[in-house]
This record gives C-alpha cells, sequence and structure tokens, in this order.
C-alpha cells in the first residue's frame, strides 16, 4: 500500500513514454516533410524544428536549402521561419567570412529593398524574427526588442493595421544608431 | 519562551488577519501596477515577449541558442497576447497581482506555522510594505508566478512532516503528492527548484524515519517523483524536439559561461550599462573593488587572446552546447583556484546587495516621469527599499538564530536558503534572491513578534557570524550600490 502512489505514477510515466514513442518523428521523415513544398505550413515549420534541434553538426541542406526554400516559398509565415534560431544556427557563411557574420541569407532577406509598400507586417515581423532573438550576431540577433516594435510586432501578427511605412521607418532608424559604439561587456578597464 | 511559541503556533490559523493582510497587499501592489504603467519592457522581458510572439506566430516554443527556458510564462504571455493583442501584457501584470495574494498568505501561514500567530500578522504587516518584492508583480518576469507556486509545495511538504505519522498514512500521501504536483508546475516556470527537490526528500527521509525505513524512503521519494510525472510531458516533448533528456530547462551551460568566466558580469549592473552610456557615464563594473572581479592573469603563451575562454557557438546542438559550457567553467575554475574564490564571494556579495529590481528600474528611469512613483517620493522610496532589504536580512538573521524553532520547519527553511545561496555562487544578482524573500520576512517578523527566544552561545556565534558576513559581503560591492543608488534617486556621476 505504501509504494501505491509511486507504482501509479511509474504507470502514468509508462503511458506517457509509450505515447511519445508512437508520436515520435524520425529525422529523415522530418526533412522530407520539411523540404516539402505541398505539405501544410504548420507541418513544415514543426517538421524543421525538429530536424534543425537535433542536427549536432551544421546541417547545408538546413543552412542553406531549406531556407531558400521558405523565403522562395510564397508563404509569408514560411519566409518568416526562417529568421528563427532553428535555421540561423545552421546559417552557411563563406570561407571569407569575418568571426560572428550574420547569417548571409536571412540578412540578405531581412535587409532586402523594400517594396513599394514599405514596411508590410510581413517584412517588419521578419526584421523582428531576425534581429530581436538572443543569441548574438552570430545568428542574427542584434539589441532586444522594445515596448513599441512589440506593439507593432502583436498588432502585425494579429493582422491590425500597424503604423505607416515612414513610421516604422525613422522609428527603426533611430533604434539602429541606439547605444552606437557601446563597449561590449568586460571591454572596459578592471 | 519557547513553550509560548509553540502554544501560540499551535492554535489555529488567524484566517481573518491572513485575509485581510493579503487583502490590503494586494491593493498596494494593484496601486504600484497603475502608477508604474506604461512601462517600457527590459532585459529578460524582451526575451520572454519575443519567445511568447513566435509561440503565436508559429506555434513553436524556441530555445534562444544560448539557453532553454521553461516554457510556461512566455507560453502564458503568448496566450494573453493572443487573447487581448498589446493589452495582453496588463493582463498578465493584472494576474501576477492576484497571484501575489499566494504569495502573501503563505508568508503568514509559514509564520504562523513556523513560529507563532503574532509572528504571522507581523510578516503579513511586512510583506505588504515589501515593495522590492511586490515590484516583482508589475515586471514581467516569471517570480510572482513561480512563488506563488513553489511556496505552496513547500508549505505542502511541511504540513507532510507535520503529520509524519503512521496513522496518517494517507493525510501524508495527499500533502506529499499536492507538494510534488506544484513542485512540478513551478519547474515549468522555472529549471531553479530541479536540484531543490533531492535536497527537501533528505529532509523528508531524515524526519520520517521514525516511522520506519521502507516508509520514509517511499515518503523522500514520493515528491521528487510526482514532481518528474508532472514535468514529463515537457521532458519527453525536449526529447522529441533536441533528441536530449531536458527537464524543466537548460540554462546550465549558459550560466556557467557567465559566473564561470574570467570577464565578471551583474545582470543587476549590465542592464544600467546602457542607461549610463547614454548619459555619458563609465561602466559600473569599473568601480567594483578589483580584488574580487579582476580576471586571472593572462597565462603565458595564451596567444594574446586575453583570459577566459569563449562560448562554444561551434557546437551546433544547444544542449550539447551548455554540456560543453559546464565542462569548461569547471576546468576554467580549477585551473584558476584563487580566482574562483575570490569572485564566489563577489557573486555572493551580488545576492544579497541591498539592491532589487525596484531600484533598478527606478535607475534606469523607467517608471513614467508623470507617475506618483517619480518626483519628490522617487528618492525617499528608493533609499527605504535600499534600506528595508538590508534591514530585512538583518532581522531574519536574528530570526533565524534567536526565534526559530528547531524541527521539519527550521530544516526546510534552512535547506531553501543555503540552496539560493549555493546557486548564487554560479551566477549571482538581486533577482536570484527572490526565492527566499517571502522566509526572510517569515524569520524577521519572528524576531520582531517575539525578540530573542532563544538564546545560547552556538546561536549568538552564529548570529555574530552572519552579521559579519552581511557587512563584509555589502562592503565587497558598496561602490556600485552606492553608485546604483544614486541613480535610482535621479542623480549619478
Amino acid at each position: 500500500m505504501r509504494w501505491l502512489p509511486h507504482l501509479s505514477l511509474l504507470g502514468i510515466a509508462a503511458l506517457m513514454l509509450v505515447v511519445a514513442r508512437v508520436r515520435h518523428v524520425p529525422t529523415p521523415e522530418a526533412l522530407q516533410t520539411a523540404f516539402d513544398e505541398t505539405a501544410d505550413a504548420d507541418d513544415r515549420i514543426w517538421a524543421t524544428h525538429l530536424a534543425a534541434c537535433r542536427a549536432t553538426e551544421a546541417d547545408l541542406r538546413l543552412g542553406e536549402s531549406l531556407v531558400t526554400s521558405f523565403l522562395d516559398s510564397g508563404d509569408d509565415r514560411l519566409a518568416e521561419a526562417a529568421m528563427l534560431i532553428d535555421l540561423c544556427r545552421h546559417a552557411v557563411r563563406g570561407n571569407d567570412a569575418p568571426a560572428g557574420a550574420s547569417p548571409p541569407l536571412q540578412d540578405a532577406y531581412a535587409y532586402g529593398r523594400l517594396g513599394p509598400s514599405g514596411w508590410t507586417p510581413h517584412r517588419f515581423r521578419t526584421l523582428m524574427f531576425y534581429r530581436r532573438k538572443v543569441g548574438g550576431s552570430y545568428v542574427g540577433g542584434v539589441r532586444r526588442m522594445d515596448l513599441t516594435e512589440l506593439t507593432w510586432l502583436i498588432a502585425a501578427i494579429r493582422g491590425e493595421a500597424i503604423p505607416p511605412s515612414d513610421v516604422i521607418a525613422e522609428y527603426l532608424t533611430e533604434r539602429s544608431g541606439e547605444f552606437a559604439g557601446l563597449p561590449r561587456p568586460g571591454s572596459a578597464p578592471r | 519562551m519557547t513553550q509560548d511559541l509553540q502554544s501560540d503556533g499551535a492554535q489555529g490559523a488567524p484566517w481573518r488577519v491572513i485575509a485581510a493582510i493579503a487583502a490590503f497587499g494586494v491593493a498596494v501592489r494593484a496601486v504600484l501596477l497603475l502608477w508604474a504603467s506604461p512601462l517600457e519592457i527590459q532585459s529578460d522581458e524582451s526575451n520572454y515577449l519575443y519567445l511568447a510572439a513566435a509561440l503565436q506566430h508559429f506555434g513553436v516554443y524556441l530555445d534562444q541558442q544560448r539557453y532553454l527556458w521553461p516554457p510556461a510564462y512566455p507560453w502564458l504571455l503568448g496566450e494573453a497576447i493572443g487573447a487581448f493583442g498589446a493589452d495582453g501584457l496588463q493582463v498578465v501584470r493584472w494576474m501576477q497581482v492576484a497571484a501575489s495574494s499566494v504569495i502573501g498568505v503563505m508568508t503568514m501561514l509559514f509564520a504562523w506555522r513556523l513560529i507563532s500567530r503574532r509572528a504571522a500578522a507581523v510578516a503579513g504587516i511586512l510583506w505588504v510594505i515589501h515593495l522590492p518584492l511586490g515590484a516583482y508583480t508589475h515586471l514581467l518576469w516569471s517570480e510572482p508566478l513561480f512563488l506563488a507556486l513553489l511556496l505552496p509545495a513547500l508549505w505542502h511538504l511541511l504540513r507532510a512532516l507535520d503529520v509524519a505519522d503512521g496513522e496518517l498514512q494517507g493525510s501524508v500521501t495527499r500533502r506529499l503528492l499536492a507538494s510534488g504536483v506544484l513542485f512540478g508546475l513551478a519547474l515549468y516556470v522555472k529549471e531553479w527548484p530541479l536540484f531543490l527537490l533531492p535536497l527537501v526528500s533528505v529532509v523528508v527521509l531524515v524526519r520520517s524515519l521514525r516511522v520506519g525505513v521502507a516508509d520514509a524512503v517511499a515518503r523522500a521519494t514520493l515528491v521528487p517523483l510526482v514532481a518528474l510525472v508532472v514535468t514529463m510531458p515537457w521532458t519527453l516533448r525536449n526529447h522529441e524536439v533536441y533528441g536530449r533528456v531536458v527537464v524543466a530547462g537548460a540554462t546550465l551551460g549558459e550560466n556557467a559561461h557567465v559566473g564561470l568566466n574570467a570577464r565578471y558580469m551583474n545582470f543587476d549592473l549590465n542592464a544600467l550599462r546602457k542607461v549610463r552610456l547614454s548619459r555619458g557615464l563609465d561602466s559600473l563594473e569599473t568601480r567594483s573593488r578589483r580584488a574580487f572581479v579582476a580576471a586571472p592573469a593572462a597565462e603565458p603563451g595564451s596567444g594574446g587572446s586575453g583570459p577566459g575562454w569563449t562560448r562554444r557557438d561551434d557546437i551546433v546542438h544547444p544542449i550539447d552546447r551548455q554540456k560543453a559550457h559546464v565542462a569548461a567553467g569547471i576546468e576554467y575554475a580549477l585551473d584558476h583556484p584563487g580566482w574562483a574564490v575570490r569572485t564566489r564571494v563577489k557573486k555572493l556579495s551580488d545576492v544579497v546587495t541591498p539592491m532589487s529590481f525596484f531600484t533598478r528600474t527606478y535607475a534606469m528611469d523607467r517608471y513614467p516621469p508623470d507617475s506618483p512613483l517619480s518626483g519628490g517620493v522617487r528618492a525617499p522610496l528608493v533609499l527605504y527599499a535600499l534600506s528595508f532589504s538590508a534591514l530585512l536580512m538583518l532581522l531574519a538573521a536574528a530570526g533565524y538564530f534567536f526565534t526559530l524553532p528547531g524541527g521539519s520547519g527550521r530544516d526546510i527553511v534552512t535547506v531553501t536558503i543555503a540552496y539560493v545561496l549555493a546557486t548564487a555562487l554560479l551566477v549571482a544578482m538581486s533577482r536570484f534572491r527572490a526565492p527566499i524573500e517571502p522566509f526572510l520576512i517569515v524569520l524577521a517578523a519572528g524576531f520582531l513578534a517575539h525578540g530573542p527566544a532563544t538564546r545560547s552561545v552556538p546561536r549568538a556565534v552564529g548570529m555574530a557570524i552572519t552579521v559579519l558576513a552581511l557587512a563584509g559581503l555589502w562592503w565587497v560591492s558598496l561602490p556600485e550600490t552606492v553608485e546604483v543608488a544614486r541613480m535610482a534617486m535621479g542623480g549619478g556621476s
């Protein structure tokens, strides 16, 4: 009787293990789904998450082919998913790239020329998800999101109106110059 | 006197007093929130919200390259954003104000159970006026939610030990199950209690031995087992995503990189760097006493890259990188034992600092300029917050040594405080003290309510050592504390 709770708990744990085992997606299958242009966007994003997080080496297929596939998909959300940490940590850089160089494909997309509509919700989400992540410039992250940016990002996610393009452009320009020349932690004399 | 305490504490909990004080404390926090709004987000708040926004938009919970946080708080923020848009931030803050009632009630219940009804009332008043703790309700950090789970978890554990009697096996089991479930839920908010679980299990084991070894083992293993089962869906999700076993989160590696590395970092001060730079001021770290922060001397043949070790971005797998960082940190500390010891003193100093996120937010000039929190009350409030935190630690020490009776309650308080101090040896800042603030209140309340109820030479010696240690640790960080205080009060040089 004294071990009944333990046995019950172990039974629940065993059940969860079985469910997890049944629902397990092998990496080759995840990769296949990630690259499948006919698959649902949610499925592709989840499969990419699995493949990218499991990989123990930088994977050219993920860092280049899949990024290109997402960016060229014509699906805004898939293109934005290429900006997340999952694919950015597999970024392929040239041999002459400086240390800490940003992921080149994502960089080019996020900072590419704006269309005639200027800062659209998609372009704004792209920049925020790319530049406001933790991890440093190596994965495309610089600076933390502030409240104004967050408010606009939430609106862009919810399909609500965001401020006019020139307002966003002016704000982002100001932020990009914010604290320019800030010394890195520890570089000050001790 | 001790008998008086026990007979007082043996009476039922003063529920009317507790409810009234808790309501008052919630009202104080609600007013603080109203006065603090609108509040710019800062530091980890931005990171939590990035995860929340990504979860809402992509349906995927991301790691942050350097660490994997437990998911509950970003999930909560994401749900609030999804339901209320940008107003969701304020909704979560109001939820935190409501959750603080649990913290207040639990603080008073602990004071009642560990000391007396009178101490419970005093603890309630201290909790109400503990603005540095209360301020977390209007910041988007997970402390209020976490404490609202951790404190009841410890409470049920304590009550289980209270009824550690063979005839009440069912009651004990229910309490331990409740404790385990709450610990498990707390692990969804913070990884912090993960290694506290085995420690409290040892307390349960030792305190339950009188009912027999088998029963004691059964009781001691129940809480961690329940907690692990509660967290198992998340653990299994992590295994599916990363192919590794990750319970709760994975932050140890990044903490090793920050805490066991040549460069001194304190996130209380780090957050103020940009503010100081914008004002043309030097970095606060330059004011630190060198003896406690200076890196080891550069070693011959180091190639001029300077001391310390670099972040292993070459390891793509985020969980494997954690392990590599922990190994590198340990190796670095073993290679520089003198440095390791003196910088650990600084870490302890950083966790017992009178500073808090309340004063830090002031120092960052984040409270709205037209708020009642600004203006003429700013300097007095900052001085009050600093002195309250310092005084609370001193009174808590007195309460621990002179008022707190022995027994399982004392064991749990001791283990929890020791655990906070031990974890602070890796990385430290004022926020890392938050899990024990309620216990500091309880101990201080005990001393204020009853004075030195228990006197002995060992306790007096313990108190003297603690006071000297606190004074010494405050002296270590005094230059930074003074400067942050100046900034918080609206000045700074």
